[in-house]
C-alpha cells in the first residue's frame, strides 16, 4: 500500500523519510523530494514511475509539489527522460507541479538537447526549488 | 486463478509434490515447530512414568559393559559351597556341625569378619536329639545316648559367638506371621526421618540359639533369583525398624562399631556413615553397584577350607562370605554385563566397590538435567528449523546427540554419575523428526513454486525473444540500404549503419529523394524499446515520408504535419527524437529541424574539423503537443559531410562504463579522412573498441552524407 500523503498536523512537523524500490523520497513540509541514484534507464524507469506513482498522486491543486533531485543521477536514456515527461504531465493535467533540481553535467547536457528544459522548471540545488516552491517547506529543509 | 486453473495439475507438480500425498503439505515451519515442541514435551511426560524406567536402565547397563568397574583392592573372599564341596560332603543342607566346623576354620586364620549368606530358619534335623525319635526305636539306651550328644546347633551357635560372624535375615514381603523377635544393629538417623528407604513387612531369621549368638545381622534380598541386580539398598526398613545391609553390617562388625549412622536430608538419604566412613547415596540409601568383571580369584571352595589347604593369609583381615555357589542352590543373579553371577558375588562386589569407593550414583538432579537436555535438543530443533537447511539441521541435531552421550559417559566414567541419555535423545529426535517433515514440506512447497515460476519465466523469455525478433525484422525491414544505393546519384554520397541492440529500440533513418534535386534525410530515436518502440517508429517514419512525399512543404509544416498525426493516435505516451533536413544537391544548401535530437556535426572536406550543427530545436515529437518547430538553414561546401548519429553512439557505455561523449566523438570525426562510407567505417570501429565485449545498450544508427557538389568530379 503505498505510503498515504495527506497533509496533517504530523506531516507538517518536521520531516518524513519515505521511498520505495530504491529511490530515496524525503518530505518536507508539502514537498516531496525524489532523488534518483546513478542511472535511469530502460532497466529501471518503469520501477521508477512505480516509486514515483504514490506521490504522483498528491501532486495537484492544493497538494504536495514534487521535485526530482537530480543531483546523484549520472545518467538518463531516453527511457528516463520518458518518466520525466509522464510525471510532467500528469502533474499539469492535475494543477500540480514537478521541478527538476541539482543536475549533474551529463544530465543537463542530455536535458537541453531534448529541450526537456520546456517541460520543467529547473533549479541549481533542492535548497533553491524549495524556495521558489514553498517558504514552509524551504524552512523545513534548513531546519533539518 | 480460476476454478478451472487451480484442477489443473502438470505432471511435474503431482510427481513432487510427496509431502501433499502424505498429508504434510500444509504442514509450516511455523506450525511444526509448535507441534515439535509438544513432541518433545510429550516424551519428556512419559520420561517420568515408571515404564519409562525400562529404557533408563538399559542404558546404565550399557555404561557397565562399557566401563567396567576395575578391581583395585580385594577386601572381600567368597568360601563357596560348590559342586566340588557336595561332592565331598554330600547334599545340602549340610548338617550344623559341618558348618561350625566351617566358620571354625575360616576364623582360625584371623578374618576381619565372617558373613554367613545362609539363612538356619529351622533346627538341625541330623541333630543328634532330632535323630533319636527316627532311628533308636525301642532302643531306649540308644535314645538316651543321642540325647546326651550335644545337639548340632548349639555346636554352630558356639562357633559363631566364638567369631565376629555376621548372620543374614531376608527381609520377606507382609506377612501374617508375628515378627521374628531378634537382636537389630541400631541405625542412628542424623536429620528427618528417611521415608524414602524401601520397606519390607517381615522378616526372616535364623533359629533363635544361632542368630542369638551372632555378632551382626545384615539384610539380604530376599528377590527372587534370576532378575537383574542393579542396585543394593545399603539399609532397609523392616516393619518400621532400619536395618543395615549384609555387606555394610560385614563392614560394621570388622570395625567393631556399634552402630550404623543414616545422614538425611529434605530429599531423603544422602550418605550411609560407618565411622570415618561416609557413602553416598542414591535418596533411597541404595547405590548402584559398578561391577566389575566377574573373578575367580573371588572364591575359595568350602571343600578346601575344610580340608585344611587354604594357604593362611588367604582370610588374614578379609571380610570373609560363606555362601552358596553350587548350580542346584539356585542362588543366582543376573548383573547388568549380562552374567549370571551368585548372590554371595553381589555381596562382594558392592563391598569391593565401597572400599575402591567406586559406586555409581543417581542424584537429585541427574532427572532435572536430563530434562534440560530434553530440552535442550528439542530447542536446537525448534531454532534451527526453516533457519538452516536440512542438511544442516541434521548434522547439528546429530552432534548434539554424540556430544550428550559424550557428557553422559563421561560423568559416568569419571565422576560414577549415572545420566540418562536414552531418553533425551528420544525427545531430541522426536522435535527433530516434526521439524525435519516440516522443512522438507516447505523446501518441497518452495521448489514447487520455484519451478512453476521458472516455467513462466521461460515462457515469458520465449514470447519476449519472439516479439523482439519481430520488432527487429520490423525495423531493419523499412530502413533503406545502408550502402545508399537507393539513392544512385553522383551528386551525393551516402552511408548509413544501424546497430540494434538486443533489446530493440526504435532507432530510424531514411533518405530519400523528393524531386531530382532535393534529398530528404531523416534520423530518429523512439524511447522505449520492444515492439511498441519499433511499430511506433515505423508510424512516424511513415507518416513523415508521406507528408514529405505530398509536397507538403516547407520543412516545419511536414513535422507539424507528421507531429499531429503521431500525437493524435499515442496511446503509450511514447515520443521521438528527430532530425530532418533536405539537402539541395545543386546548390550544396541545407534545410534542417530538430526535435530534441542529437546535433549532428559538419565535416570538413579534408577531415580537419567537425562543426556541431547548432540552431533552434525543439523537444522530441509527442513531448508537448503543437509544438512550433523552427526550420534553419545551412550548406555544405562540396566534399563536407554532414554526420547524423543517435544517442546510441554519443551514450554508448564504454568497458568501464563511462560514455563516449559527444566531444569525443566530434574530435575523432575531425580526423576522419575524405568520403562518407569512411566516416561510418570509423564510427562503427570507435564503437567496437569503446565498447569491447559489452553488450550495447541502446541501438546506434549513423547517417553520413556527402555532398560532392553539383558537377561530380566523376
Amino acid at each position: 500500500m503505498p505510503p498515504s500523503l495527506e497533509l496533517s498536523a504530523a506531516a507538517l512537523a518536521p520531516i518524513g523519510r519515505m521511498g520505495v524500490g530504491g529511490f530515496p523520497a524525503v518530505r518536507f513540509a508539502d514537498v516531496v523530494v525524489v532523488a534518483p541514484q546513478d542511472r535511469l534507464d530502460h532497466a529501471n524507469a518503469e520501477a521508477f514511475s512505480a516509486a514515483l506513482e504514490p506521490y504522483l498522486a498528491d501532486c495537484r491543486a492544493g497538494g504536495v509539489h514534487l521535485v526530482l533531485d537530480l543531483s546523484a543521477l549520472r545518467y538518463v536514456s531516453s527511457a528516463g527522460l520518458r518518466c520525466f515527461m509522464l510525471a510532467a504531465k500528469q502533474a499539469k493535467a492535475q494543477g500540480g507541479e514537478v521541478v527538476i533540481a541539482g543536475m549533474q553535467t551529463v544530465v543537463r547536457e542530455i536535458f537541453e538537447i531534448s529541450r526537456f528544459t520546456l517541460l520543467f522548471r529547473v533549479f541549481p540545488d533542492v535548497g533553491a526549488a524549495l524556495d521558489a516552491l514553498s517558504p514552509r517547506a524551504a524552512q523545513a529543509y534548513r531546519g533539518r | 486463478m480460476s476454478e478451472a486453473n487451480t484442477s489443473q495439475h502438470d505432471p511435474d507438480d503431482v510427481a513432487l509434490a510427496w509431502s501433499e500425498r502424505i498429508g504434510l503439505r500444509g504442514l509450516s515451519i511455523r506450525s511444526g515447530r509448535v507441534m515439535a515442541v509438544a513432541a518433545a514435551a510429550a516424551v519428556l511426560v512419559v520420561s517420568t512414568l515408571d515404564l519409562a524406567q525400562g529404557l533408563r536402565v538399559a542404558t546404565f547397563d550399557l555404561w557397565q559393559r562399557v566401563f567396567p568397574r576395575e578391581r583395585a583392592s580385594a577386601p572381600a573372599v567368597i568360601v563357596a559351597i560348590d559342586e566340588a564341596s557336595l561332592a565331598a560332603h554330600g547334599q545340602w543342607p549340610w548338617p550344623r556341625t559341618l558348618m561350625a566346623a566351617l566358620v571354625e576354620n575360616v576364623a582360625a586364620a584371623r578374618p576381619a569378619a565372617i558373613g554367613v549368606d545362609v539363612l538356619f530358619a529351622e533346627p538341625d534335623r541330623l541333630s543328634p536329639e532330632q535323630l533319636a525319635p527316627m532311628v533308636a526305636g525301642g532302643d531306649a539306651a540308644l535314645a538316651r545316648r543321642l540325647a546326651s550328644l550335644p545337639a548340632h546347633d548349639a555346636q554352630l551357635a558356639l562357633a559363631v559367638g566364638a567369631a565376629p560372624v555376621v548372620l543374614a535375615v531376608a527381609g520377606m514381603p507382609e506377612s501374617d506371621a508375628a515378627p521374628t523377635p531378634g537382636p537389630t544393629t541400631p541405625v542412628l538417623v542424623r536429620g528427618p526421618e528417611p521415608m524414602t528407604v524401601a520397606n519390607h513387612g517381615a522378616l526372616l531369621r535364623s533359629i533363635a540359639p544361632i542368630d542369638g549368638a551372632a555378632r551382626g545381622h545384615g539384610l539380604i534380598s530376599a528377590e527372587p533369583s534370576g532378575r537383574v541386580v542393579r542396585r543394593a539398598p545399603l539399609v532397609s526398613r523392616v516393619a518400621g525398624t532400619l536395618m543395615p545391609a549384609f555387606a555394610i553390617e560385614l563392614l560394621r562388625v570388622a570395625a567393631g562399631l556399634p552402630a550404623i549412622g543414616l545422614e538425611t536430608g529434605n530429599g531423603g538419604v544422602r550418605t550411609v556413615e560407618l565411622g570415618d566412613l561416609s557413602i553416598p547415596t542414591d535418596r533411597d540409601a541404595a547405590v548402584w553397584i559398578h561391577f566389575a568383571p566377574r573373578t575367580d580369584q573371588r572364591f575359595v571352595s568350602a571343600s578346601d577350607v575344610l580340608a585344611g589347604k587354604v594357604a593362611a593369609d588367604v582370610f588374614d583381615r578379609k571380610l570373609v562370605i560363606i555362601g552358596l555357589t553350587a548350580i542346584g542352590l539356585l542362588d543366582f543373579h543376573v548383573i547388568p554385563t549380562g552374567e549370571r553371577v551368585p548372590g554371595a558375588e553381589i555381596h562382594a562386589q558392592l563391598l569391593e566397590g565401597i572400599f575402591d569407593q567406586d559406586l555409581l550414583l543417581r542424584p537429585k538432579w541427574s532427572s532435572w538435567a536430563e530434562a534440560l537436555a530434553l530440552a535442550g535438543l528439542a530447542a536446537l530443533a525448534v531454532v534451527g528449523a526453516g533457519r538452516w537447511r536440512p542438511r544442516v539441521s541434521v548434522y547439528a541435531g546429530v552432534g548434539a546427540g554424540v556430544a550428550l552421550v559424550l557428557v553422559a559417559a563421561a560423568l559416568m566414567r569419571f565422576g560414577g554419575v549415572l545420566v540418562d541419555v536414552a531418553w533425551p535423545l528420544l525427545g531430541g529426535a522426536a522435535a527433530f523428526a516434526v521439524v525435519l517433515m516440516a522443512t522438507l514440506a516447505e523446501t518441497d512447497r518452495q521448489r514447487r513454486v520455484l519451478r512453476r515460476a521458472l516455467n513462466e519465466e521461460r515462457i515469458a523469455t520465449a514470447r519476449n525473444a519472439g516479439e523482439q525478433e519481430a520488432a527487429r525484422r520490423v525495423q531493419m525491414g523499412m530502413l533503406p540500404p545502408e550502402d545508399g544505393r537507393a539513392v544512385a546519384d553522383p551528386r551525393v554520397a551516402i552511408a548509413a549503419l544501424a546497430e540494434p541492440a538486443r533489446s530493440v529500440g526504435g532507432d530510424l533513418y531514411d533518405y530519400f529523394m523528393l524531386d531530382d534535386r532535393r534529398l530528404f534525410l531523416m534520423v530518429g530515436d523512439v524511447a522505449g524499446k520492444g515492439l511498441p518502440a519499433a511499430l511506433f517508429m515505423s508510424v512516424a517514419k511513415a507518416l513523415i515520408k508521406s507528408a514529405a512525399l505530398r509536397g507538403t512543404s516547407p520543412l516545419d509544416a511536414i513535422i507539424d504535419e507528421a507531429h499531429g498525426e503521431l500525437a493524435r493516435d499515442n496511446p503509450g505516451q511514447l515520443f521521438i527524437t528527430l532530425f530532418v533536413g533536405i539537402l539541395d544537391l545543386d546548390a550544396g544548401s541545407l534545410e534542417w529541424c530538430n526535435a530534441g535530437h542529437e546535433p549532428p556535426l559538419v565535416l570538413n572536406a579534408d577531415g580537419t574539423s567537425a562543426r556541431p550543427l547548432y540552431g533552434a530545436s525543439g523537444p522530441p515529437l509527442c513531448v508537448i503537443e503543437s509544438y512550433p518547430y523552427e526550420v534553419n538553414r545551412d550548406a555544405l561546401a562540396p566534399s563536407e559531410r554532414l554526420c547524423i548519429v543517435t544517442d546510441g553512439v554519443t551514450e554508448a557505455h564504454g568497458t568501464s562504463d563511462e560514455l563516449l561523449g559527444r566531444e569525443r566523438l566530434a574530435r575523432f570525426l575531425a580526423t576522419v579522412g575524405p568520403g562518407a562510407a569512411g566516416v561510418r567505417d570509423a564510427i562503427r570501429a570507435l564503437l567496437q573498441e569503446h565498447g569491447g565485449e559489452r553488450e550495447r545498450a541502446d541501438d546506434a544508427t549513423v547517417l553520413v552524407v556527402e555532398w560532392r557538389g553539383a558537377e561530380s568530379p566523376a
